[in-house]
């Protein structure tokens, strides 16, 4: 079985409990709760926690082998007279999706995935229930969350739902209520560096612990990226032994994040915002989401600046937070962001030169 | 001011010609007592003011009798008295193309594109006489019952094919009654004769255009290729819309080939309108206040017609000028500087539509009157503009920068923006929320127009158009092309959020490093760091490539080896239009 072309990430990945590392409580929950019949199950937790790894166990744990022989299936719905282009992956007891890929459409694309899947009744009967997974169900619209919980009802008799989120609070309160919220959080620093040292183990490749403890720092307990973090030194070093101070690579937007936390501190004018906005621009044409530049933002701009205006900025960045979640256009927000951040920081500067004088 | 010819004078009773110079009040007196011989509604004058009087000649009014054609129609061939609407360049380029059209007797299309009333059409008619040809156009039929997309393609459709035969093109002989007033000519006889096809405006929906798209597009290709004569094609298009009605009905392949020529014609000009409106009036014997006759002009928007309507309206008196009460809100827009041109603006002010560009730079230059307050009323200006608010506030967020002159300004405006942004989603939840779309974009226009309170006033600014419309194709494309590159590796290939900025920038990153190791090339990540978008393609189509030639394999994951063919087609595609 070849492995070359994969991520760490991935090739790593675990697929039973047993190969689970941390979260170990809740490793021994799971594992008895696939014993028995299966509620309708909503995990959720920050990004990189190992949400999905979790999914997926339960998944084996329910099923057997016959899960990892997944399928690659682009779906058209044709829902009244639209037609909606879905992909979905799907193997014979399970089918998971994305719905808020869709867009405006994932209220249609759920229904009718849910209704498709009931409907033909499995093979198996011992294995009666099947399972359909819904990944970002925090990205969702609310109608579309309304219409999930109608159908979840109509049809929990046939499938199960397991759903992923990030952050719970997008969704829906009866939503939650339906069914088992299982809390997914971040490894700890130390985990972080087991699985690290047990993937290099694995590559064969020796890891000093001071670059372990700085990626661990750097990802932010986000193992996901960790793990990226960690091939891309690699291969950016080169060697199979990694020195302790060789640079710990970031994506890309990463670094566009970090130059515009830098370029707002440099100088505040309006020359300066049509600057940030090109940036802002750039990276939104890549696909970053605009609430995850706003927080990475805030991150660089709080390493840089004084802790005086700290929570000013928090504040501000809350408040920009919320209407980017609401509105329709992110750039509005980041820009009216970064123009309020400058305006704090020249205040903050020209108190400052006062107070030399 | 009322000056009248002796001609005139002599055919109005004894009571109305003495009065040569009417103060206001003996002219509405006058005027009222007409009114009251003719026994039509008197109390109906008594309300308005005399200013309002004042502006139609009742004399000229009373001159005209009740069933005279209207001047649009009266002057439809005005040329062949006074002179074109069109530049005397423009006209001579159709000239030249006709003569030539006719002179090699090459089947050969001209597409006349331009606003409404710019006389694109009398300009092809004095054309026409000039060159001593004569006109064959196909008239829509107005008795098109009921299914009239299909009746009037058909219709259409037995007009061209019956331009192929010489013989056939012939005006149908109840044309002429049908359309009395269109200098229609019937071709008859001689088909030695000079001819011209005249096709003006297809009387067709834009969604009937596009549903029936190939059937006209081939009928069109076929009169430029196969139609004996020279054919002109008279499209009214806005400035907006330039090109695009043409496109459609014409193709983009036909448009460009040797068989097709194409001319817009701009909206009449001021003077040139001015010089024929004066023209005219002194055909009528009328005169006009130099005042009203600009403000006529102006407000027609450079359309021919619509100045002769309400040049017409103006000097008839029949009552129709009434101020109404639906136009009062006009009042607020600017400061009243007499009640005369007040009224003036009343009646005969035509229902202008800004463009959105100039709504837009309306807004950002934010002029203000002496007390520091802004000159234009925010609702007004949107209600002008008529564009869509999303795109408005698009269009005011993409601008702004260049027209601030203080940092501080911006804070507030932003943050207003932000604020109405909120209100502006307008998804699926149609049935479930009010549209506060307009309320939105009032909050942001207004917020433009007071926060920004020292607007710089210098250089040239060009408007632009958002650009978050780009932004969010890009961002699609990213997307689309992330899945098919990551197909096979990442975990279910379904994209979330956290692989679109986490998985898949770092997959490019290392994609890219091991790349460029491969290549020999030292690997300093630091510098190669700013170009990493561009570069990661290389990186990334490599790796994406291998990753899904055996991605499928690794993970279990089955995907058909067509799929695969299938799938790097459109990576390579997406490619060349997005880093290129």
């Amino acid at each position: 079985m070849s492995t070359e072309g994969l991520l760490w990430v991935d090739k790593h990945r675990p697929s039973t409990f047993s190969e689970l590392s941390y979260h170990s409580v809740l490793t021994k929950n799971l594992q008895s709760l696939s014993n028995t019949e299966v509620p309708h199950l909503l995990f959720y937790g920050p990004s990189g926690a190992g949400k999905r790894t979790r999914v997926h166990c339960v998944l084996r744990a329910l099923f057997g082998q016959v899960v990892e022989k997944k399928k690659v299936v682009h779906r058209t719905l044709k829902v009244e007279t639209k037609q909606i282009e879905v992909t979905t992956v799907a193997s014979a007891h399970h089918i998971e999706v994305n719905p808020s890929e869709s867009g405006n459409n994932d209220r249609l694309v759920v229904q009718e995935l849910i209704k498709d899947m009931a409907s033909s009744a499995p093979l198996d009967m011992k294995k009666s229930l099947k399972v359909i997974v819904l990944h970002d169900v925090d990205q969702m619209s609310q109608l579309a969350q309304q219409a999930l919980r109608r159908t979840m009802e109509r049809y929990s008799k046939t499938c199960r739902v397991i759903m992923v989120a990030e952050s719970i609070t997008k969704v829906l309160e009866p939503l939650r209520s339906r069914c088992l919220g299982i809390r997914v959080a971040l490894p700890s620093k130390s985990d972080i560096g087991v699985v690290l040292q047990s993937v290099a183990h694995k590559e064969g490749i020796t890891l000093p612990d001071a670059l372990v403890q700085r990626i661990a720092e750097t990802s932010g307990r986000n193992l996901r990226r960790a793990l990226l973090q960690f091939e891309a030194t690699r291969v950016s070093v080169g060697a199979l032994e990694l020195p302790s101070d060789a640079q710990v690579m970031l994506g890309d937007w990463e670094y566009v994040c970090q130059d515009l936390a830098v370029m707002l501190t440099r100088s505040q004018t309006a020359h300066q915002l049509i600057a940030v906005r090109k940036k802002l621009q750039e990276l939104l044409a890549h696909a970053v989401p605009g609430d995850v530049i706003l927080r990475r933002l805030l991150e660089e701009i709080l390493r840089i600046a004084d802790d005086e205006i700290c929570p000013e900025i928090c504040r501000v960045a809350a408040k920009f937070d919320r209407n980017l979640t609401k509105g329709t256009k992110p750039i509005f927000h980041l820009e009216a962001f970064a123009a309020r951040f400058m305006q704090i920081y020249a205040a903050f500067l020209k108190q400052q030169a006062a107070m030399m004088d | 001011m009322v000056l009248s010819t002796r001609k005139k004078r002599q055919r109005f009773n004894s009571k109305n010609t003495k009065q040569q110079r009417p103060d206001p009040i003996e002219a509405a007196e006058g005027f009222e007592a007409k009114e009251n011989d003719h026994s039509s509604d008197s109390s109906h004058f008594r309300d308005t003011p005399p200013q309002s009087v004042l502006l139609c000649s009742p004399e000229v009014s009373l001159d005209s009798p009740p069933n005279a054609p209207a001047w649009i129609d009266r002057y439809s061939d005005i040329h062949a008295q006074t002179g074109l609407a069109v530049s005397k360049k423009k006209f001579n380029e159709i000239m030249d193309w006709l003569s030539l059209a006719l002179e090699h007797a090459a089947p050969r299309l001209l597409v006349l594109s331009g606003p409404p009333g710019c006389g694109k059409g009398s300009a092809v008619r004095a054309a026409c006489e000039k060159l001593e040809c004569k006109m064959v156009s196909w008239d829509a039929p107005l008795t098109g019952s009921l299914g009239i997309s299909t009746t009037l393609i058909e219709d259409f459709q037995s007009f061209v094919i019956g331009t192929r035969y010489r013989s056939l093109v012939t005006e149908p002989e109840e044309a002429q009654d049908m359309h009395e007033y269109k200098a229609t000519y019937s071709a008859k006889g001689n088909a030695n004769e000079r001819r011209l096809l005249l096709i003006d405006d297809l009387p067709l929906h834009l969604t009937d255009l596009r549903t029936h798209k190939e059937t006209i597009q081939q009928l069109f290709w076929n009169i430029a290729r196969y139609a004996p004569y020279p054919t002109i094609l008279l499209l009214s298009e806005n400035e907006n819309g330039i090109h695009r009605l043409s496109k459609l009905i014409l193709g983009q392949s036909l448009l460009q080939s040797e068989w097709v020529g194409t001319l817009a014609v701009p909206p009449v000009t001021t003077t040139m309108m001015k010089k024929r409106l004066q023209e005219l009036l002194s055909i009528e014997n009328i005169t006009v206040p130099r005042e009203q006759l600009e403000r006529i002009v102006s407000s027609s928007n450079g359309d021919i017609r619509s100045a002769l309507n309400i040049l017409h309206l103006f000097t008839t008196g029949d009552g129709q000028v009434q101020p109404t009460e639906s136009r009062t809100h006009r009042k607020r827009k600017r400061p009243r500087v007499s009640k005369k041109k007040e009224n003036l603006q009343l009646e005969f002010d035509r229902d202008v539509a800004l463009s959105t560009y100039h709504a837009v730079s309306k807004i950002l230059n934010n002029k203000r009157g002496e007390s520091g307050q802004s000159r234009y009323v925010a609702e007004e200006i949107l209600d002008e503009a008529r564009t869509d608010p999303t795109t408005f506030v698009s269009f005011l967020h993409q601008n702004y920068p260049e027209f601030f002159g203080d940092c501080d300004d911006v804070v507030p405006t932003l943050t207003c923006l932000s604020e109405a942004d909120t209100l502006l989603p307008w998804r699926q939840e149609q049935d479930l929320r009010v549209d506060l779309r307009e309320c939105a974009a009032s909050i942001v226009t207004r917020g433009f127009l007071y926060f920004n309170t020292q607007p710089r006033r210098s250089g040239w600014r060009p408007i632009r158009g958002p650009e978050s419309q780009k932004t969010a194709k890009e961002s699609r494309s990213h997307v689309q092309y992330s899945k098919m590159a990551f197909k096979g590796c990442i975990h279910p290939s379904i994209s979330t959020r956290s692989e679109l900025c986490e998985t898949l920038p770092y997959a490019k990153k290392i994609g890219e490093l091991s790349m460029s190791r491969c290549a020999r090339f030292a690997p300093n990540a630091a510098t190669n760091r700013d170009y990493a978008y561009s570069d990661a393609k290389m990186g990334v189509n490599a790796r994406g490539a291998d990753l899904m030639a055996n991605g499928g394999q690794s993970l279990g994951v089955s995907i058909e080896a067509e799929e695969v063919e299938d799938s790097t087609d459109p990576i390579e595609e997406w490619e060349a239009d997005d880093w290129q």
